[in-house]
């Protein structure tokens, strides 16, 4: 994909094209992009037209020939006229470039501050996910701290560079080579023409970086440089690197700082303290005290599965002070979805995860702590197998990327501050670390008239402008306020939010612009039912919701037929509430009409696939998946696209609004790939008309048919509370406990050969696959092993060359730090 | 415009597809793309009035699909680009066997230019100079005896090749013998006939070129040439006109040549007479004719103040008006210089291999 293209313009100068930014270039043809064409009166004028031209064309994202062509035109023979069809045999792109060798596990380009400002339509930050060893340095070289430099995980890439480069590198302590030479980590190293950067396996933490000077030349996409591999793009191609791609860098003259001082350089251990503050849902309304007490108190283990979208923990279930998430589901870990902060410790059910840079913006889970912003760097080390335990900081005490904030927590239970309301509704303010404050109106119900409070008081804050606001981002009963505090106070965000509360309209004169939007869906795609099939083959097979969802949907509602679960989707308006759910602007919406709220439950465990633009219900709300990835929700159908990464010049890549009603209408599954194809190829946008959205109507609207809706409701819920009842008696509730019970068995010894080599398990994983047998003669570099972690497979290869005579590892266990996996004999 | 052509159905992809549609909706026609499965959301797809799946990546080679395409679409003529089907005289024949108009050569012409062993003797017989060559080689020793009558070094090509595919330099009798086998058997693979023959090899050449127009009926206009030596790996990367450095005596043969040899066959449409030239010499020979429009075009149209595009448009609506002003002369007059780089997907040293989809 090209993921930049910029061409020429001017006095004689025609470009004839037609790739541009976000065109996907295939080999299936033809590789030639553009033909840049300069005109003058004589040769020697076009000659430096086209020069001109060819120094302002750019092309990212894959390799292109500019470097050869902007050579070859200053060829002296060429120049002359006296050049042959020989004279470009030996020419090569003389510019400097630094060559993907090898790739690593996953290397990424990121840079430190990360893409800050679109978490309200669900683009994670990203960056980083150590930025403080990133920043160390870049500053040691004497870049901005924000360069964009790469991120290694667990194993480095070997990088050849064209011309001598300054590099430093930081982070998870590695071997580091320059042509076989070890060279220090921390320090600015020069890497000379034509030589190798290696960058070795991390051997404790998880991440280590290498900084350029200069800082690495890729675009910025919505304002950062920073990978997003998820959504396919920032950085180099929008992904990892491979092997063969080539890195360029900004050209620069400012001088190595030197070396980082010791005491500024991060220790790497396996245990790690992680400075948290209360809050946002912490006890006692979801969590008993001595739940936190517990939390405090627990060394929790890294689960093998954990990745830059969040770190998974090991450690005791929480006892809950809630016997379930009432309206918002089944678990007590469940709420009305809410706006999440990177370094929140997430309770999906009774598992806790560290919410990383490239995590979700909103979701439906408590958070009873998160992890300061100067101590997030913390969470890009965290390695499988590692420990973690949580000190209670002061949020006033925590500067940002400081180490050492007061401990003793603030002792306020992670509320901020609470308004009775008078007119409006109730007020919580609650803290999400140092940088965060989540005001949330009302009960925990659904109720469209705490989503328009919560849009009233958007407006008015965006109305402000006030500096330091860095994201607005609302949930269903929530805003949140991301600062930066250290030009916004919280305690002064706290007086700015309770004045403005005082100036918001009473609720019910409320009136949203609202668009109603017609989506095409296709019922039952089968891109849906490609995704049970693969859930079934894969997670599980007797889940209540197999082997088709839409019956399941039919079931828990007490509905007669799977066509009254059309009808209802079909007849039914959705109010776009959230953006992002989950990630690049995916809507969450509810039926207006309560009549058509299909109330259901999430897969668990969740989905490893769901297609793009699949149309799910969980809880009461309906979901559009952003883009390919795990899920949740309950598959009706699929539909077109909410996000275009690469928009035509002056829109925005996510689709919906606020307050849009969506409405389908029905298409079958061919005629959805038209329409997908066309939206793809810019031919068409999707259909919207402007409206508003008046509250008071709505309300009349309830009161008229209050009746009808109460006996819906009295149906749905006889129905839920049977299929729970189901539940219990097919032991559904206790189904993760037992699954978690198997203790892996203790190692046993392993005898090695004389002259023999083992391969061990580098950190905490899944065994993938196992290619080889006892008896097979590998060579040096031969994969032995495949494992999965991090969400990500691993292939170990032979560390000698020799014969197998033992092969400890078996597919489907998990291995630990260590665990010998294979022995390796003497070859005979 | 005249009234015979209201639609034209573009059968190409990528740069030249968009640039011929911009010439058309210039000219008023209704413009309909086709596209493969990959290119759903290629640029060309989007800015043609119309467009139509034809199914995998390689249906653009699939001349009954895009002869359907466009009887669907309501076109009454197509216009090929370069490459895809451009140069397949089947193709051709198949669109004007429906009614259609094809913008671009007779499928006659298409037929003798597409060998390049009959393009020659076309060539010989139109008085165009030719480097000594031999006829088709039997056998390696049946070329090792020939060669002895041109010289070494020679060039083996193979009869039907295209792109520098097969072509290899021999310096020696023993080179020679070793390339025989490679070059036809690499010929049957590539091209499905495994015919070659030898000519003389020019070791400091330089790739010449004269553009052509013809109304199909004996009237022929050069449009200036151009020089496209600056190659790798056989593949054009800078391309200009007018070619620099060419004695007028030689500029001048090389166009009467050109236009003689297009009379010669009433050609029609676009076309470009391709020669190898030797600088220290003076002396140019005959390499082939590529009977479409090519890649390379732009700089003649800046140079010429002409759009190739509009004129065959125009001819395959039955329009030669444009060219009346030329044909005393049998040349459109040049002024000024242009130059092209092409800018590919593809990496130079140190790897060559094109750069991967992502």
């Amino acid at each position: 994909m090209l993921t930049r293209v910029e061409l020429p313009s001017g006095d004689g100068i025609r470009v004839d094209g037609w790739a541009e930014t976000g065109t996907e270039v295939s080999t299936a043809y033809d590789p030639m992009l553009a033909k840049v064409i300069a005109t003058g009166g004589t040769r020697e004028e076009a000659l430096d037209r086209l020069g001109d031209a060819l120094a302002a064309t750019r092309a990212d994202g894959i390799e292109v020939n500019l470097g050869l062509l902007r050579a070859a035109i200053r060829i002296p023979e060429f120049r002359a006229a006296t050049h042959t069809t020989g004279t470009l045999a030996g020419v090569g792109d003389p510019e400097p470039r630094i060559t993907v060798v090898r790739s690593g596990m996953m290397t990424t380009v990121q840079d430190a501050d990360g893409r800050v400002g679109y978490w309200q339509v669900g683009v994670p930050p990203s960056g980083a996910m150590d930025d403080r060893s990133l920043r160390l340095a870049n500053l040691a070289l004497g870049n901005d701290e924000n360069a964009a430099g790469l991120e290694c995980t667990a194993t480095g890439p070997s990088l050849l560079v064209s011309h001598d480069t300054l590099v430093c590198v930081a982070g998870a302590p590695a071997a580091v080579t320059v042509d076989g030479a070890p060279v220090p980590m921390w320090a600015p190293v020069l890497v000379p023409a034509g030589a190798t950067l290696h960058v070795g396996d991390a051997t404790a933490g998880l991440r280590t970086y290498v900084a350029f000077a200069g800082g690495l030349d890729v675009p910025h996409y919505l304002g950062s440089a920073a990978t997003f591999t998820l959504g396919r793009f920032g950085g180099h191609g929008g992904r990892a690197l491979r092997p063969g791609d080539v890195l360029r860098t900004f050209p620069t003259s400012t001088a190595a700082a030197g070396p980082v001082p010791e005491d500024r350089r991060p220790r790497f251990g396996q245990h790690w303290e992680l400075g948290v503050t209360e809050g946002p849902h912490a006890a006692p309304e979801f969590f008993t005290r001595a739940d936190i007490e517990q939390l405090y108190a627990t060394r929790y283990g890294v689960h093998f599965n954990s990745a830059r979208t969040g770190v998974r923990l090991i450690g005791p279930k929480p006892a809950w002070a809630r016997r379930d998430g009432g309206e918002a589901g089944l678990h007590p870990s469940n709420i009305h979805d809410t706006p999440y902060s990177v370094g929140a410790l997430d309770f999906t059910g009774d598992t806790p995860i560290l919410l990383g840079p490239d995590g979700p913006s909103l979701g439906g889970f408590v958070c009873p702590v998160t992890v300061v912003s100067g101590e997030r760097w913390k969470l890009g080390q965290l390695r499988p197998g590692d420990t973690v335990s949580f000190v209670p900081v002061r949020a006033g005490s925590a500067p940002r990327r400081s180490t050492v904030p007061a401990t003793g927590g603030d002792g306020d239970d992670g509320v901020l501050r609470r308004l009775d309301g008078g007119d409006g509704p109730a007020v919580t303010y609650r803290r999400q670390g140092d940088d965060n404050v989540l005001v949330e109106y009302g009960d925990q119900v659904l109720d469209l008239a705490l989503r328009a409070r919560v849009h009233a008081l958007h407006t008015a804050l965006a109305g402000l402008a006030e500096p330091g606001v860095l994201d607005l981002t609302p949930g269903i009963r929530s805003l949140q306020v991301h600062v930066d505090p250290g030009v916004l106070p919280v305690p002064r965000l706290l007086g700015l939010l309770a004045e403005l509360e005082a100036t918001l309209p009473r609720t019910a004169d409320l009136v949203v612009p609202s668009r109603t939007v017609r989506l095409p869906l296709s019922w039952d795609d089968p891109a849906t039912r490609e995704a049970i099939e693969r859930y079934m083959a894969g997670v599980r097979d007797d889940a209540p919701w197999c082997p088709w969802n839409i019956e399941f949907i039919r079931r828990i509602n007490g509905l007669g037929s799977v066509d009254d679960v059309y009808r209802t989707v079909f007849d039914a308006e959705y109010l776009v509430l959230g953006l992002g759910d989950v990630y690049l602007g995916a809507p969450v919406a509810t039926p207006l009409d309560p009549r058509h709220r299909l109330v259901t439950t999430k897969y668990n465990p969740a989905r490893t696939w769901t297609a793009e633009n699949s149309v799910g219900i969980g809880g009461a709300y309906l979901c559009v998946y952003g883009m390919e990835g795990p899920g949740g929700y309950q598959f009706v159908g699929r539909t077109t696209q909410v996000w275009r990464t690469h928009p035509a010049p002056g829109e925005d890549p996510w689709l919906l609004r606020f307050f849009d009603r969506i409405r389908w209408y029905p298409v079958t599954p061919e005629e959805l790939l038209d329409l997908r194809a066309d939206l793809a190829a810019g031919r068409t946008s999707i259909d919207a008309a402007d409206g508003s959205f008046s509250l008071a109507e709505h309300e009349r609207f309830l009161a008229e048919n209050a009746a009808s809706i109460a006996a819906f409701r009295a149906t749905q819920a006889a129905a839920f509370a049977a299929e729970r009842r189901a539940w219990e008696e097919a032991g559904e509730f206790t189904r993760a406990e037992q699954a978690a019970a198997v203790e892996p068995a203790p190692p046993a010894e392993v005898a090695v050969p004389d002259g023999g080599a083992r391969l061990d398990a580098p950190f905490v994983a899944n065994v993938w696959k196992v290619e080889v047998a006892v008896g097979d003669v590998v060579e040096e570099g031969q994969t032995l092993v495949a494992l999965e972690a991090m969400k990500m497979e691993t292939y170990l290869t032979a560390p000698a060359a020799g014969v197998v005579t033992d092969v400890r590892a078996t597919p489907g266990t998990q291995v630990a730090p260590g665990d010998c996996l294979v022995v390796l004999g003497p070859r005979a | 415009m005249p009234e015979l052509i209201r639609t034209v159905l573009i059968a190409n992809r990528g740069e030249i597809a968009c640039r011929i549609i911009r010439t058309a909706r210039q000219l008023g026609l209704r413009t309909v793309a086709v596209f493969s499965e990959i290119d759903r959301a290629a640029a060309h797809v989007r800015l043609a009035d119309e467009a139509v799946l034809l199914g995998p990546a390689a249906s653009y080679l699939d001349a009954e699909a895009v002869l359907r395409a466009a009887k669907e679409s309501g076109a009454d003529a197509v216009h090929p680009g370069y490459g895809f089907l451009a140069e397949d005289a089947g193709f051709a024949e198949l669109v004007e066997g429906a009614g259609l108009a094809f913008a671009g050569p007779a499928p006659g012409h298409l037929r003798t230019f597409g060998d390049k062993h009959t393009a020659r003797v076309v060539a010989v017989a139109a008085g165009v100079p030719v480097f000594p060559g031999t006829g088709l080689l039997a056998d390696a020793d049946h070329a090792v005896a020939e060669v002895e009558a041109i010289g070494y070094p020679v060039m083996l090509k193979a009869t039907g090749g295209g792109g520098g595919i097969g072509m290899t330099v021999c310096r020696t009798p023993q080179e020679l013998r070793a390339a025989y086998d490679r070059v036809t058997g690499l010929a049957l693979r590539s091209f499905g006939s495994a015919g070659v023959f030898a000519e003389r090899y020019v070791e400091r050449a330089r790739h010449v070129e004269v553009q052509l127009f013809g109304d199909g009926r004996g009237g022929v206009v050069t449009l200036g040439d151009r020089d496209c030596s600056l190659q790798r790996r056989n593949q054009k990367v800078v391309e200009e006109a007018p070619a620099p450095a060419l004695p007028a005596r030689v500029r001048e043969l090389l166009h009467r040549t050109s236009r003689d040899l297009a009379a010669a066959i009433r050609y029609r449409s676009a076309g470009t007479v391709e020669f190898v030239y030797d600088a220290e010499r003076e002396e140019f020979s005959f390499l082939e004719v590529n009977a479409r429009l090519q890649v390379e075009h732009p700089v003649t149209e800046q140079v010429t103040g002409t759009d190739l595009v509009a004129w065959m448009l125009r001819l395959a609506g039955g329009d030669d008006s444009f060219l009346a002003p030329y044909l005393a002369a049998g040349e459109v007059p040049v002024t000024g210089h242009a130059v092209e780089a092409r800018v590919y997907a593809e990496d130079p040293p140190p790897a060559s291999a094109p750069a991967p989809a992502c």
